[in-house]
């Protein structure tokens, strides 16, 4: 009996610690929460936290029930936020219900939060929707009575502001947390979810690089009339690119095709009149199969150029000239190479991203391969925008929802990121080795007057060699290529002309210490040797070089002095430019 | 240094035996030029845009071979005088003749007697320019 007596208070003791040990954890639970020890850093605290929000969810405690409520309405781009909603539905409590509800019928959340939510809100019998019914506040577990939420506006004016969790002020940036400090949906994060992106561009697992480019180049298009010498002018110059190449670890294909148009009508007073269209097509594809470092390779390209001209001369009219020229060209070529160069610049994008996070002390982690490629995505569907404003809220909603941007950017990281999104030093930049060697067979069609000195079949060995390579932070580019062609099996009446050259290139460019783009500096140099096997013709060489520095003074003024000198068997020239945009710097102010 | 000094002397034997492979050529004093990627060769051969000037544009044509870069004969259609033949068109006429030969392929440029003596008058883009 005594020992039953024992027992039973052994165990009554044992469960009252066990009590008292768990009010204590709650406790300490909700502490870990609300504030970072001072001796973990950001990044364990952020484990930390969320490891704590999971033993308030399955605590029972009521005491953790505001506390979810509060990480589950602000902690919308960390996982915590997700883990507080699920476990407001364990609680059971009738206190999350509107704040559940609330989350359903706001827009701009995540989708799987809304649905976390919609499954909390089935736990607690309550309905998501219920308009009409209710008064507000409240509803107890399991009642009917619930409140209508207007949707939250997908662009907030200002973040919630209460410089909790995640908050990061950056030392020397002014306002601390202001309209872009606080968690949760604030100015940039709340602006668009990542959800509601775009569709991004399908973009195999195993590729290693890929581009899409349309370039419209307006040219020139001018009209211009005056009575006074009665003469009407027009000239137009208009060209259109697409291009797309794929380069994946097996295989890489591209093709491009493009247009150029040239038009022009000059009819003063009299009989003279000149008028003319130079109309351009072409198109090239390339598929390359990969073993390793080595690739064999096949090339196609076609070409057809219409040419019309008709020039009245008044004062002679033996030396008028109406013509129409059509030429064409289509040809293969076969080879085999090593290597590839890839155009890294958008992979350059994030590296530097991630440097300015890093800068600021807003890197929680690095910039994984699955973040940095959502990212590129993104920033490739939303090319087409006029404004980098859904880049850079989407930019920020995808290194938050990755872990890896700790809390909503202040009004300097948000600056330093759009810098980041905005530079365009970051086009085409090369980086690998390439060399190939094709031999081809073509067609070219061409007018019998006067006898063209390629005409006809036309075989022809072609060699080309890139590099590239980013240095130095990607602040420091070198770059070179080379190429050969040799013209094979040409008949006795025509030649066979052959040409190589080199051109290598380095690139230095300047940041502002907030990452504005200041300017470059650019060196290259170019060797070009040739001969057309002409009766007569001399073997020509040219070198030339280019130095070049391009400084922008602020968003309005900037220069660019160039440098060049070249030598062409023995005609040698030097140039030198000086190019200068100066804006005005108004300071105004209006009452 | 001793190899550095050796790598450079080599580099100067180089250019100077390619100034004495320039040095035979043609009977007159005419300096041809040298060739660009896209002068022969077709579709395959894809030239770079040409700059948008004068010179940019006697450049291209010298780059396929239509003209020569100089010559002592007088009256010979070369890079100087296409400068200044463009230089001295109304802006609208430049401004057509300029972009109808960075339209153009080099075998749209080259004309009868191209690059050592070609006619004006038959350049398609200059005439387009009311030359």
């Amino acid at each position: 009996m005594r020992a039953a007596v024992a027992l039973g208070a052994a165990l009554l003791a044992a469960v009252a610690s066990q009590a008292q040990a768990q009010t204590g954890d709650v406790a300490a639970q909700i502490k870990l929460i609300d504030t970072q020890p001072a001796d973990l850093d950001k990044s364990t605290w952020k484990d930390k936290r969320r490891d704590a929000a999971r033993k308030l969810a399955q605590s029972k405690d009521k005491r953790a029930v505001p506390v979810l409520i509060k990480l589950a309405e602000t902690e919308t781009f960390d996982i915590i936020g997700e883990i507080a909603i699920e476990g407001l539905g364990n609680l059971g409590d009738g206190a999350a219900v509107p704040t559940l509800q609330k989350i359903i019928a706001d827009p701009a959340r995540d989708k799987s939060q809304r649905e976390l939510a919609r499954k909390a809100l089935a736990k607690l019998g309550a309905e998501a929707g219920g308009a009409g019914k209710g008064t507000g506040g409240t509803a107890p577990a399991g009642g009917g009575g619930v409140t209508p939420v207007a949707p939250v506006p997908p662009t907030g004016t200002a973040g919630t502001g209460d410089g909790g969790a995640g908050s990061e002020v950056k030392p020397g940036n002014a306002g601390g947390t202001g309209a872009l400090g606080g968690t949760g949906a604030g100015l940039l994060g709340g602006g668009t979810p990542s959800s509601e992106l775009p569709a991004l561009p399908v973009i195999d697992d195993d590729a290693l690089a890929a581009y899409e480019r349309i370039t419209f180049a307006g040219g020139t298009a001018n009209f211009g009339y005056d009575s006074s010498r009665k003469r009407v002018d027009f000239d137009a110059d208009i060209a259109g690119l697409y291009q797309k190449r794929v380069e994946r670890e097996a295989m890489a294909w591209g093709w491009d095709a493009g247009a150029h148009v040239v038009a022009g009508y000059i009819n003063p007073q009299g009989a003279s009149l000149s008028r003319g269209l130079q109309l351009d097509a072409t198109a090239n594809g390339e598929a390359r199969l990969y073993t390793g470092g080595l690739y064999g390779i096949g090339r196609a390209a076609g070409a057809a150029q219409l040419n019309y001209v008709s020039d009245v001369d008044a004062n002679n009219p033996g030396n008028t000239l109406k013509d129409t020229r059509v030429t064409a060209d289509l040809q293969v070529a076969l080879g085999g190479g090593y290597g590839r160069v890839l155009d890294v610049g958008a992979a350059v994008r994030v590296r530097r991203l991630a440097r300015a996070l890093d800068a600021a002390r807003a890197l929680g982690k690095p910039i994984e391969a699955a973040t940095a490629r959502r990212l590129q995505l993104t920033w490739w569907a939303l090319r087409g925008e006029r404004s980098t404003y859904r880049a850079l809220v989407a930019t920020v909603a995808i290194l938050r929802e990755a872990g890896i941007l700790l809390g909503e950017p202040d009004a300097g990281l948000s600056y330093e990121i759009l810098n980041v999104l905005r530079d365009s030093q970051l086009y085409l930049r090369p980086s690998g080795f390439d060399a190939n060697l094709l031999v081809s067979e073509g067609y070219l069609q061409r007018p019998d007057q006067p006898a063209s000195n390629e005409a006809g079949r036309v075989e022809q060995i072609l060699a080309s060699a890139a590099y590239g390579a980013q240095l130095d932070d990607d602040k420091l580019e070198l770059s070179g290529g080379g190429y050969a062609r040799l013209r094979l099996f040409a008949p006795d009446t025509q030649p066979s002309p052959w040409a190589a050259g080199a051109r290598v290139r380095a690139r230095r460019f300047a940041y502002g210490d907030h990452g504005d783009p200041l300017g470059a500096i650019d060196l290259s140099g170019d060797l070009q040797i040739s001969d057309d096997d002409l009766m007569g013709s001399q073997i020509g060489q040219r070198v030339s070089g280019q130095l070049g520095f391009t400084w922008w003074i602020n968003a309005a003024s900037g220069f660019r002095l160039a440098a060049n000198v070249g030598e062409d068997r023995g005609a040698l020239f030097i140039g030198a430019q000086l190019e200068a945009t100066y804006g005005l710097l108004d300071g105004t102010f209006a009452r | 240094m001793l190899a550095a000094m050796k790598r450079c002397f080599a580099i100067a034997i180089v250019v100077m035996n390619f100034a004495g492979l320039g040095a035979c050529g043609a009977g007159d004093d005419t300096t041809e030029g040298t060739r660009a990627v896209c002068a022969q060769g077709g579709a395959l051969t894809d030239c770079p845009d040409a700059e948008r000037t004068a010179q940019g544009a006697c450049w291209r044509l010298v780059d396929c071979g239509a003209i020569s870069v100089k010559s002592d004969v007088d009256n010979r259609f070369t890079w100087g005088r296409c400068v200044d033949t463009l230089e001295r068109q109304t802006e609208d006429r430049q401004r057509l003749v300029i972009s109808c030969i960075a339209a153009s392929t080099c075998d749209e440029l080259r004309v009868q007697n191209s690059p050592t003596d070609p006619d004006p008058n038959n350049m398609r883009c200059l005439r387009l320019g009311g030359l």
